[in-house]
C-alpha cells in the first residue's frame, strides 16, 4: 500500500466542514481530546503566520502556551526545532532537554515536563508547523501513540489550510481525473487485446511504444484507441 | 443535503473528528486506509458494517472497501440493478435512509436485497469533500437503531471519509488494492467496446445487463470477458462451451 496513508490519514478531513470563524476554537478542543486520547499531560500547536514567523495558535494550557511563546521569542526549542527540520523532534530527560534548549529547556524542565516530542505539520512536503507534546514521565511515546499523535497532527494541519482557503475542488479533482486516466488505459488495454489477440501485458506495452513513438502521454493514445476500435466496426 | 446544510454543531466537531482520528490510526499496521475508514465510520456512526464506493454512477466507480459479505452484496445489487439508496444519495447529494422491510423506490433492489439478505436497513451518504460528489458510503444494520441516526452526522463523517481518500491517488490505483479487482472490469469493458463498436458507457451497460440477467456481479462477468469465455459479437451474448 502506499507508504503515507497512516500519517496523512485525515487528509483535507475537515475540509467544507470547517468555519473560518472557529478554527481556533476547533484546534482548541481537537488538542484536548488528542491529550486525553494519547494520555499525555499537555499539548501545544505553533504554526507559519502569513510572515513567515512562528506563532502560537492554541495550547491545552496557559503553562504551556508561554513555553510555547518563549520557544518562539528565543528561537530555540522542540517546536522551532520541529518547523524546521519537518521532521519529529524527541528529548526526554531533564538533562538532555535543559543541554539541548538552554533557555526553552530550562523552563520546560522548570514546568514539570520530562519528556517533550514534537510532530511536524506537514502539508506537500513542508512544514506549516509544530505540535509540541509535553510528558511528566520521561518514557518514549509508543509507536501507537505517536501513530495518534500525528494522525492528530495532520488534522490540525487540515483544520488550518481549511481556514486558509486552500481551493479543495483542485484536489477532488486531480483525484479523479486520476482515476478516469487509468479507466482510459484499461479500456484501451481490453479493446487491443481483443482486437490483435493478444494478452493485457502485450497490449500495455503496445500503449506504450506508440505513446513514446508519436511523443504523447498514453492517456492520449488510450483515447485514440478505444476511438479507433469503434471506427473499425462501423465502417466494416 | 441541501444547501442549508451546516453540520453538527460547532462543539460536536471536534469530538467527532477526534473519534473517527482515533478510530483511523487504528489497526494501522493490519489494514488499509479504506478499511480503516470503513471501520471508523461504523465505529462512530453505528451499524454492523460499512462499504465505501467511489463515483456511484460514474465510469470510474470502484469500491474501495466492504467490511462484509452482506455490505458487499448490498453494493454490487445496486451496480448490477441501477438503482438503490446508494444512486440517489450520489445524484442527490443527500443523505438517504431506507427500511427494506417496507416498499421503496427501487423496488427490483429491495426485494432482491430482502430475499438474499434478509430484513435490513440502509443508509447511504454521498462523500462531498468539496461541492462535488465524490462517492459514496453505504452502512446497513439489522435494526432501525443505527442507520435511522442522525443524517447530520452521517454527512458529516461521509464528507470527512471523503476528504481522508484525496490526496491519495496512488492508494487507489495502487497494485495491491481494490483497483487490481476494478481493473478487470475496464479492460473488460475495452474488450466490449471493440466486439460492438459502442462507447465505453454503453459497453458498461451490456456488461451490467448481462449480470442481471444472469444473476451475477459485473466483477464475475468482466471476468468471463476477459478469459473469451463471453462474446457478445454476431448474435448477441453467447457463451461458448469450455472445451
Amino acid at each position: 500500500m502506499n507508504p503515507k496513508p497512516t500519517s496523512q490519514v485525515l487528509a483535507e478531513a475537515t475540509a467544507a466542514m470547517v468555519d473560518v470563524h472557529d478554527v481556533t476554537d476547533l484546534l482548541a478542543r481537537l488538542l484536548r481530546d488528542g491529550s486525553s486520547s494519547l494520555g499525555v499531560d499537555a499539548m501545544g500547536l505553533i504554526v507559519q503566520a502569513p510572515d513567515a514567523s512562528l506563532e502560537l495558535l492554541v495550547s491545552t494550557s496557559h503553562g504551556v502556551a508561554e513555553l510555547e511563546a518563549l520557544q518562539v521569542g528565543r528561537d530555540e526549542g522542540p517546536c522551532v526545532e520541529c518547523y524546521r527540520s519537518a521532521a519529529p523532534v524527541v528529548a526526554r530527560g531533564a538533562s538532555v532537554i535543559q543541554l539541548r534548549w538552554p533557555v526553552a529547556g530550562e523552563a520546560i524542565v522548570r514546568a514539570g515536563f520530562a519528556a517533550v516530542h514534537a510532530f511536524p505539520l506537514l502539508w506537500q512536503g513542508r512544514a506549516l508547523g509544530a505540535l509540541n507534546v509535553f510528558t511528566r514521565s520521561d518514557a518514549p511515546l509508543d509507536d501507537s501513540q505517536c501513530e495518534m499523535a500525528q494522525a492528530f497532527t495532520d488534522m490540525s494541519t487540515i483544520v488550518i489550510l481549511q481556514s486558509q482557503s486552500i481551493d479543495q475542488r483542485h484536489i477532488t479533482e486531480s483525484l479523479r481525473e486520476a482515476l478516469l486516466g487509468r479507466v482510459v488505459i484499461e479500456q484501451a488495454k481490453g479493446a487491443l487485446a481483443y482486437l490483435q489477440g493478444v494478452d493485457m501485458g502485450t497490449a500495455y506495452e503496445l500503449l506504450m511504444s506508440e505513446a513514446e513513438q508519436r511523443g504523447t502521454s498514453v492517456t492520449q493514445v488510450a483515447d485514440d484507441v478505444l476511438r479507433r476500435a469503434r471506427r473499425q466496426w462501423t465502417v466494416s | 443535503m441541501t444547501d442549508d446544510y451546516v453540520g453538527p454543531d460547532p462543539r460536536h466537531r471536534a469530538a467527532i473528528l477526534a473519534a473517527l482520528t482515533r478510530g483511523i490510526a487504528r489497526d494501522v499496521d493490519r489494514l488499509p486506509l479504506a478499511a480503516r475508514l470503513c471501520n471508523a465510520f461504523v465505529g462512530v456512526f453505528g451499524g454492523a458494517g460499512a462499504a465505501i464506493t467511489l463515483g456511484y454512477n460514474q465510469p470510474d466507480r470502484m469500491t474501495l472497501c466492504a467490511s462484509d459479505a452482506t455490505v458487499a452484496r448490498l453494493d454490487g445489487l445496486q451496480e448490477v440493478l441501477g438503482e438503490g439508496p446508494g444512486w440517489d444519495a450520489f445524484t442527490s447529494r443527500r443523505v438517504v435512509t431506507a427500511d427494506l422491510r417496507h416498499p421503496t423506490p427501487w423496488e427490483q433492489f429491495s426485494s432482491s436485497a430482502r430475499d438474499e439478505l434478509g430484513e435490513l436497513w440502509v443508509c447511504a451518504a454521498p462523500m462531498r469533500p468539496d461541492d462535488r460528489a465524490l462517492g459514496v458510503v453505504i452502512v446497513y444494520d439489522e435494526s432501525a437503531e443505527a442507520v435511522d441516526g442522525d443524517p447530520v452526522l452521517a454527512q458529516f463523517l461521509a464528507d470527512a471519509v471523503g476528504a481522508a481518500l484525496l490526496g491519495h491517488e496512488a492508494l487507489l490505483t495502487d497494485d495491491v488494492g481494490p483497483w487490481v479487482l476494478r481493473q478487470k472490469v475496464h479492460q473488460a469493458v475495452g474488450m466490449v467496446v471493440a466486439q460492438l463498436g459502442m462507447s465505453p458507457l454503453d459497453a458498461m451497460a451490456v456488461i451490467r445487463a448481462h449480470a442481471y440477467s444472469h444473476d451475477t456481479t459485473v466483477e464475475a462477468t468482466a471476468m468471463l470477458v476477459l478469459d473469451r469465455t463471453l462474446d457478445f459479437t454476431d448474435t448477441g451474448p453467447t457463451t461458448k462451451d469450455p472445451e
